[in-house]
């Protein structure tokens, strides 16, 4: 049979985008596979988050936080969805600046934020560090245990008469047709790849696709309250560099009790091992914060690699140069966050309608050469 | 006389954590394998220092016995102490590094040890098969309620009913009843025939006939049931009765505490950190107990789980065969080689069909203790690795030590889940983590 779409890859992304399409009524198959890298999706902490880097970043954020909100009653409890906000949190006076700045940029979209003073900071995360000048608060922000989140996409999309097929790696793409490396053929009308860090088995994605290494720590279950997710303001800048190795304080409470810390972002490489230097700064940058973790017990160090592009947006729609063959892909760090609107998204381009917020930013036709 | 448990009247055994970060040949576990490797290795003049993370040296067998220790455990120790090789007890391996060297924590602080070359001794522990109720208070391991009992655990007059399979239960038994305990019963789970097959096979081995002989004396008046096993236990809040299935009929028992023995697992995390070959969930090492990793060697239980004779041989192999004295160890090559057998043909009487062991589990049965996830929510998963992102099995304190094995009996699931570090460290010794030795 040719089922309209095909969509290689079943993480979160692939996940959103066969639950959408299938509710819409089309015939979806689901082709995953083991690569080279392992998925994000298992790594990723899970931060619904909107960001403001660039216009496009911040339109595609919010417009899946929303989407994130109006599916957080259909979740299971397993979900741990658990909308708690942020902290943007300013180490200096000259950070306070850019809280400023933030507030109003989020005020434009008729976002509601909150400026924290020191006091105020104090008595919201009375476990930071004292004397923190303020911080920013992000009250529609929220967690999830995304695994859950992922599973439940793909069963609902199941449900809806999607074929799911694992261990089936893809080995060639072309117009209408995806083959496997077990030489079983599929087709379809329209072929979405959202590969992750594999979708550079499209030779046009390959060149623009780069792994970025992140590291994350867990702890035990402990009693320091967190009730915000938490992240530095000067995250920003560490996220936005693409040559050094950075590290930046982000953490994350979670339902267990247990506390999530993150997270380091490095390019070049493939060595999925934990690196304990990483390691030892991401901790030495986090206790700067949050001083109160140091005598928690880390269960658990693990790696992933988030699929980045050089301007820090992802790639959905259309690749150039192929009929009805789209990506979905490029997520870096926001995959989680933006599965949603992506779906949304790719639905709308495959039956020709408009979308919410212009798709032309995330169009593929912006790789260049 | 020499004390393995206080580390007290020598002081080639005190603990002196962060004494040395340097050596030729370093030995990670000081059971009998790790033991016996340090001392043939320091026989040919090498500087050996051996770590432990237990605060007591001696492993599963002699780490608690005092006054009771043999013959063969004093001369080793004597041996080690007159070759100067340095013991660093409360010392775990929590990492391999790059550079020949490991990552150690002792008494809350991480330090890099540098060696030439590894042995890897880290040992077994019990499988643990979870049934409805094994986590009652009053259920133990045998091998978990032996040590505690050698560590001052009062079981004068209680009642002990000891069940599962191999040569262990009746070891314990016997133990457990020198120590006062009233056991009432020992439940082998395998067939009176396949056993004597297996008494037959022991009497070709020198010395094993008579160790049965004595054993048989000491648990004179324990009943002993074969094809028996336990159903399900059950209590309010702690063990009080346990139900026994023998031959198809179930009865009753009441009794105090259970000790369960299945086989024994193979400590693989420390030889997975270092990249070794594993097969059959043992490490794939060589006769001269080369791992596939350069200067990383291994010996004893993680080898092939054969009790103390062939762990005692594998380490002393590994001892000279570290030292690059490949003519000591070819010496005794021969005699691991008869130990191996016997072992393997142990194996053999005592495997159980794991069928029989999924048929006592039923969907509320906790698989895994640390997180509280129950059979029914995991039994209709793929796998280990999306049972654990799913359920948060084998996400707890243990990560994955006990409910690992038992997925692997229970669903044929591997577990391959190890990752740095090996215990849980304090975010401030994560943050202190230097790379150089300074
Ligand atoms: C440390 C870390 C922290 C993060 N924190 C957050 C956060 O807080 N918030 C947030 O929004 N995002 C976060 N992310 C980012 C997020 O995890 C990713 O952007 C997102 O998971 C990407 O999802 P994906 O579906 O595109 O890719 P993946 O999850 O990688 O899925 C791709 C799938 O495709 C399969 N595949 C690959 N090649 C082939 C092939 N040839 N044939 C068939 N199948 C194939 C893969 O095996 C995989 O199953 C984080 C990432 C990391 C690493
Ligand atoms: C519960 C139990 C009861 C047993 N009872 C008997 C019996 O009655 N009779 C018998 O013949 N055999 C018995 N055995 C088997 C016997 O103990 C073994 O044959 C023998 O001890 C194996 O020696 P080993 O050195 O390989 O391992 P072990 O004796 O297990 O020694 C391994 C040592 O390595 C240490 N270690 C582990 N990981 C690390 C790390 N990361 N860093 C530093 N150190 C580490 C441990 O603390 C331990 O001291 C028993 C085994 C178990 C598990």
């Amino acid at each position: 049979m040719t089922y309209d779409v095909a969509i290689i890859g079943a993480g979160i992304v692939g996940a959103a985008c066969a639950d959408r399409l299938s509710s819409e009524g089309l015939s979806v198959c689901v082709i995953d596979g083991p690569s080279e890298f392992a998925p994000a999706t298992a790594a990723g902490m899970g931060h619904i988050v909107v960001m403001d880097d660039s216009d496009a970043q911040f339109a595609l954020t919010s417009y899946s936080q929303k989407l994130w909100d109006e599916f957080a009653s259909e979740l299971p409890p397993e979900a741990e969805f658990e909308n708690c906000g942020t902290l943007w949190i300013a180490a200096d006076e000259e950070e306070m600046e850019e809280v400023d700045r933030k507030f109003w940029k989020y005020a434009e979209i008729g976002l509601t934020t909150e400026i924290l003073d020191e006091r105020s900071l104090r008595s919201a995360e009375p476990n930071l560090k004292k004397g923190l000048p303020g911080a920013l608060r992000v009250p529609g922000d929220s967690v999830v245990y995304q695994p859950v989140a992922t599973n439940f996409l793909l069963a609902r999309a199941q449900a809806a008469g999607a074929s799911i097929s694992r261990n089936a790696a893809v080995s060639l793409v072309i117009d209408g047709l995806v083959e496997t490396w077990g030489g079983e053929r599929i087709e379809a009308q329209h072929i979405v790849i959202s590969a992750g860090c594999g979708s550079t088995l499209l030779p046009e994605l390959a060149k623009a696709v780069k792994p970025r290494k992140g590291h994350l720590v867990i702890t035990e279950r402990t009693n320091t309250t967190v009730n915000h997710q938490l992240v530095e303001l000067g995250y920003l800048r560490s996220a936005h560099g693409t040559d050094r190795d950075s590290v930046a304080f982000n953490i994350q409470p979670r339902k267990t009790g247990q506390l999530l810390i993150g997270s380091s972002r490095q390019y070049g490489s493939d060595d999925p091992s934990a690196d304990l230097e990483i390691v030892a700064k991401m901790m030495k940058r986090a206790l700067e914060y949050f001083p109160s973790a140091a005598d928690a017990q880390a269960t658990r160090i693990w790696t992933g690699f988030r699929p980045a592009t050089p301007d820090g947006l992802p790639y959905i729609g259309m690749v150039p140069g192929y009929e009805k063959v789209y990506a979905a892909t490029g997520h870096e760090g926001l995959g989680i966050t933006t599965a949603l609107g992506t779906a949304a998204l790719i639905a709308d381009e495959i039956l020709g309608r408009e979308s919410a917020i212009p798709r032309e930013p995330y169009s593929p036709t912006r790789i260049d050469g | 006389m020499y004390d393995l448990a206080s580390n007290r009247s020598q002081t080639a055994w005190r603990s002196k954590p962060v004494a040395k970060k340097k050596t030729e040949i370093l030995v990670i576990g000081g059971g009998p394998a790790g033991l016996a490797a340090a001392e043939a290795a320091s026989s040919h003049g090498k500087q050996v220092t051996v770590i432990d993370e237990n605060p007591a040296f001696g492993g599963q067998i002699w780490r608690a016995e005092k006054s009771e220790l043999s013959e063969k455990a004093k001369n080793l120790v004597e041996a080690l102490e007159k070759n100067g090789v340095e013991m660093i007890a409360s010392c775990t391996c929590v990492a391999s590094l790059p550079d020949k060297r490991i990552l150690a924590l002792s008494n809350g602080k991480t330090f890099p040890i540098r060696y030439d070359k590894v042995i890897i001794a880290t040992g077994a522990r019990e499988q643990f098969v979870p049934f409805p109720g094994w986590t009652l208070p009053g259920v133990f391991g045998a091998g978990g309620l032996q040590a505690l009992v050698k560590g001052g655990y009062d079981i004068s007059g209680k009642r002990i009913v000891v069940a599962g399979t191999g040569p262990l239960l009746l070891a314990v038994a016997a133990y457990l009843k020198k120590k006062g305990g009233n056991v009432i019963l020992i439940a082998e789970r395998t067939d009176l025939l396949s056993l004597i097959g297996f008494g037959l096979s022991a009497l070709r081995v020198p010395g094993k006939w008579r160790e049965a002989l004595e054993l048989r004396k000491e648990i004179r008046g324990i009943s002993y049931m074969t094809s028996s096993s336990v159903l399900w236990a059950d209590g309010n809040g702690k063990l009080s009765r346990v139900t026994i299935t023998n031959d198809n009929e179930e009865s009753e028992i009441e009794c105090d505490l259970l000790a369960i023995g299945w086989h024994l697992v193979p400590n693989l995390e420390v030889p997975t950190l270092f990249g070794c070959d594993l097969l059959a969930c043992a490490v794939n090492a060589d006769e001269y107990m080369r791992t596939s990793v350069e200067d990383v060697l291994s010996a004893g239980e993680i080898n092939f789980v054969g009790g103390l004779e062939l762990s005692l041989i594998e380490g002393k192999i590994a001892g000279h065969s570290a030292a690059e004295n490949l003519e000591a160890a070819r010496g005794l090559l021969a005699k691991r080689s008869r130990l191996l057998t016997f072992a393997s043909s142990m194996l053999n009487t005592f495997l159980t069909d794991p069928e029989e062991l999924r048929k006592a589990v039923t969907n509320d049965t906790i698989v895994c203790r640390c997180e509280d996830v129950p059979y029914g929510r995991v039994k209709d998963l793929k796998g280990f690795n999306e049972a654990k992102l799913e359920t948060r099995l084998g996400m707890g304190q243990c990560q994955g030590r006990v409910c690992g094995s038992a997925c692997e009996v229970l669903f044929g699931w591997e577990a391959n889940s190890v990752r740095p570090p090996l215990v849980p460290l304090k975010i401030s010794e994560l943050a202190n983590f230097e790379t150089e030795n300074k």
